[in-house]
């Protein structure tokens, strides 16, 4: 017994010692809520709430005005663009400070674009640098010259393969990219062909500057001899950025915190001088947190009660909640592939047989009575009015009535002769009801069967890329303020391509809009390009645009853009008391 | 004694290969492509890139060097989280788990001996009472044992975090937050350590050295806590110990609705994201210390009851 006591007071004193240690800190001027930030190195973000961050923490030679979308600049006071549209020069104001106080300048930019372009870092958007002239050259010398390396057998000379390769990087860099350094302050960037939304590129993440220390600190893999960064330049204390805050401490799995810094040449602007981000594991108790008052702001609620929320949004009893678009098309897919993985012909290969299933689907039912969210119903793929100077065609033509002639026409009157329709989607997140309530709606008109397949994400994304399907329901947002983003989707061998959808006209279009110099006229092809796929080919169905739900007293807090890009900038949020 | 201690340090290796390498087929036979984040595939390049970085092509090569790796303290880095490495990861929850489970445990012990004791000895007097007392409190232990965590921790967060607002929904750091997960947490032990002493106690109380205690003259409250409750524990010590792991491990559900940062996440999320190092750092980490938790407490035990020997 005795034993026991005084084990249990060897833990407690430590334990209680543990708790009281921590001082308690003054609430931030906006407590906010996330619920995984992956990293914060901005060349290899890719989910909304790193990105979210990274534009706090960091700053392009250009930026957005996140409630507009209107591009304005950044580090670059202002820019040049060449007649032909291909040759951007881009100015740096001299008061562009790193936090540690350096001054931001056009190297650092090149020396970042560099590394990003290279296979050994492996950024999830490195795509958006293509738009460089020669970095595509580069980034395949740089795999080829990879590959190399690692055939060789023999240690030594692997070494100094490797090593000559991290020596010829600049050189090739300088011969290949149209990305050249005239002065500290000024950057002439060079484009493969015009792209109109090139300034817009420019000031996403993957195109943020790095501290020439985290450049520097790349050195070579002693196993692949790729190039390596160590990823802890992120901690609170280590990281310098040149954005408007300062990252001040960040602690795994609890919180981030960001503090107004000093340097940033925008800095009067900066109204909130503290902003704290808590970690929740589960979205319940980010909510809950928000309800006792513990947070100030949820962006994009993903609770389960959301139809309930919305309810009460609608009838006014929630003025805090705030149901918005979000860029993003929630939509159905059908495989293209002429047959299926079991060799069995497709039926859904005829583009009359997906008219037919895609006329069938009340959309305005399933966001009614099905979801409940009241989303707004989606004719079109790309989100309307969320691209400047784009006008959307109109969707598909007809109604559910001419659904069974299409069919008929296709060779399976009344459903006859069609194999049991496979509907996919993945468990967790809602989407049975939606499907049911779609399978139930081909049964009824077209006199089909419709079996469910139910996958957990990962092996759902699996079985979509091995075309393991008949039907799936998918959902896409867009990247950048270009129809591309999600036109390219469509596009043949494309990588997010699941319908496996090929068309040569299709693929024409893109290929002719890409050449197009004129804005207008390209916009017009991409428009035709959209129609082309909801009118004609059908490869997809788009259902609704998806909502995003945020939580915040519109009186107090100031500044959250209720744009569709849901583009979150603390700096330009203000809290009133 | 130290025959067992080191019987089972000899052992400890084995088992953790065992671990290792069970896990190790488990985590590489799920299906999906660890390289994969929200949907979004990396470009072929960049897939290739990571593959033979990580190794991901060849299973035994993973299989080798990981476990090279481990042995130096090394998990790898974590796919998820691609800023941390999973020593990282572990070194920043597991801490705030151990805190948790033994806080739960502490606060268990200290109910559940108490209400156990308690309904033990009050089950005649206090007129017909007594027994209505027993089995008021044993009723509650029984639903404490029964009830799940999520619905207790829900009700605690209405009820005192939203409702009245005394304490917070959430969170870890200071100690009002710990206030509500750790009671949530201890309750079903505390429940099962209640019925446990209260058994052990009754048994006790009709036993020869109690009657000869009281016959001694002591009072009612010296012959239950310095004689009928050392041996009434005894049940309770060899529960603690399964008790003790399960706390640390089997938080999941408190960490989720009090938003406790601590491990049981790591378990869940890392096999949804196919996070092949965190799945084996963290299983690797835990298993260790349940095998070291219940050698610990086989020890305790032999210094506690000298019945006891090491066969």
């Amino acid at each position: 017994m005795r034993l026991v006591i005084c084990l249990l007071i060897l833990i407690i004193v430590p334990l209680a010692l543990a708790v009281m240690w921590q001082p308690p800190t003054p609430r931030a001027d906006l407590t906010t809520a996330y619920i995984a930030v992956q990293t914060l190195d901005p060349s290899q973000m890719q989910a909304s709430e790193d990105i979210r961050m990274g534009y706090a923490l960091f700053e392009g030679l250009t930026t957005f005005d996140p409630y507009h979308f209107e591009v304005l600049p950044g580090v670059a006071e202002r820019w040049d663009v060449s007649a032909d549209q291909l040759t951007y020069t881009f100015h740096l104001r001299s008061d562009a400070r790193w936090s540690n106080g350096q001054p931001v300048t056009s190297h650092d930019f090149a020396a970042t674009w560099q590394q990003g372009m290279l296979p050994d870092f492996a950024g999830p958007y490195h795509k958006f640098l293509r738009h460089i002239r020669g970095a595509r050259a580069f980034s395949e010398w740089a795999g080829e010259s990879l590959k190399q390396v690692s055939a060789i057998e023999n240690d030594e000379a692997q070494r100094e393969a490797g090593e000559k390769r991290l020596r010829d990087v600049s050189v090739k860099f300088k011969q290949l990219v149209g990305v050249q350094v005239v002065d500290d302050r000024t950057l002439v960037v060079q484009l493969e062909r015009s792209t109109p939304y090139f300034l817009e590129v420019v000031a996403c993440w993957p195109l943020f500057p790095l501290h020439r220390s985290v450049i520097d600190s790349t050195k070579l893999d002693d196993q692949t001899w790729m190039l390596r960064r160590d990823p802890q330049w992120t901690r609170a204390g280590r990281m310098i950025s040149n954005g408007p805050y300062r990252l001040a401490q960040w602690q795994f799995k609890r919180q981030i915190v960001l503090e107004r810094s000093t340097q940033y040449w925008n800095k009067d602007q900066v109204k909130l001088n503290r902003v704290a981000a808590l970690n929740f594991a589960n979205p319940v108790a980010a909510f809950n947190a928000y309800e006792s008052g513990a947070i100030d702001l949820v962006v994009g609620i993903a609770v389960p009660f959301r139809a309930e929320l919305v309810a009460a949004a609608r009838d006014g009893r929630r003025p805090d909640i705030h149901p918005v678009n979000n860029w993003g098309t929630y939509y159905y897919t059908f495989n293209c592939r002429p047959t299926l993985p079991d060799g069995e012909p497709n039926p859904f290969a005829d583009p009359r047989v997906r008219k037919a299933f895609a006329l069938t689907i009340d959309k305005q039912r399933i966001v009614e009575h099905v979801t409940r969210e009241f989303q707004q119903v989606a004719h079109t793929f790309i989100p309307p009015n969320s691209i400047a100077g784009y006008t959307a065609p109109d969707g598909l033509v007809g109604t559910a009535e001419d659904a069974p002639r299409l069919l008929a026409d296709a060779g399976y009157p009344n459903g006859d002769g069609m194999p049991t329709v496979v509907l996919m989607y993945n468990s967790g997140g809602g989407h049975e009801n939606t499907a049911l309530a779609i399978a139930r709606m081909w049964e009824q008109t077209l006199g089909v069967k419709v079996t469910m397949d139910v996958n957990e994400w990962k092996v759902f994304q699996d079985e979509l890329a091995k075309g393991n399907f008949m039907a799936a329901r998918v959902g896409w947002f867009g990247d950048y303020g270009d129809p591309t983003t999600f036109l390219d989707l469509c596009q043949t061998g494309n990588g997010n391509n699941d319908a496996a959808f090929s068309d040569p006209h299709y693929d024409g279009l893109l290929a002719q809009a890409a050449q197009e110099s004129d804005a207008t006229k390209r916009l017009a092809i991409l428009a035709e390009a959209e129609r082309y796929i909801l009118q004609d080919q059908v490869p997809i169905v788009p259902l609704y645009y998806y909502r995003l739900i945020h939580a915040f007293n519109a009186d107090r807090v100031q500044g959250v853009s209720l744009h569709p890009r849901n583009l979150q900038f603390f700096h330009r949020m203000e809290v009133r008391e | 004694m130290l025959s067992l201690i080191l019987r089972r340090l000899i052992q400890l290796p084995l088992l953790l290969l065992v671990i290792y390498t069970v896990t190790f087929i488990l985590a590489w036979t799920v299906p999906g492509n660890p390289l994969e984040v929200e949907g979004r595939r990396p470009s072929r390049e960049v897939e290739q890139a990571m593959r033979a970085r990580y190794n991901l092509d060849d299973p035994f090569k993973f299989y080798g060097e990981y476990l090279w790796g481990a042995l130096h303290g090394d998990f790898g880095p974590s796919l998820t989280y691609k800023d941390w490495t999973v020593s990282q990861v572990i070194g920043a929850s597991l801490p705030v788990s151990i805190q948790l489970g033994a806080a739960a445990i502490i606060v268990a012990l200290f109910l559940g001996t108490t209400v156990g004791a308690f309904s033990a000895t009050r089950r005649e007097g206090w007129g017909g009472l007594g027994g209505l007392a027993d089995w008021g409190s044993m009723s509650i232990a029984l639903i404490g044992i029964s009830l799940p965590t999520f619905v207790t921790g829900s009700v605690l967060v209405m009820v005192f975090g939203l409702w009245l607002g005394w304490l917070p929904v959430g969170g870890w750091g200071r100690w009002d937050q710990m206030v509500l997960p750790v009671i949530t947490l201890s309750l079903p032990f505390a429940a099962y350590i209640a019925r446990l002493t209260r058994l052990g106690m009754i048994d006790v109380m009709t036993s020869d050295f109690i009657r000869t205690a009281r016959a001694k003259g002591l009072s009612q409250r010296k012959v239950i806590t310095t004689h009928a409750l050392k041996v009434a524990f005894l049940p309770v010590l060899s529960f603690l110990g399964p008790a003790a792991a399960a706390a640390m491990t089997g938080s999941f559900v408190v960490e989720q609705v009090f938003n406790v940062p601590g491990v049981g996440q790591h378990f869940v999320t890392a096999v949804a994201n196919k996070d092949l190092f965190l799945i084996m750092g963290v299983v690797l980490v835990f298993a260790t210390l349940l095998i070291v938790f219940n050698l610990i407490v086989d020890v305790a035990y032999q210094f506690v009851d000298p019945r006891i020997e090491e066969g």
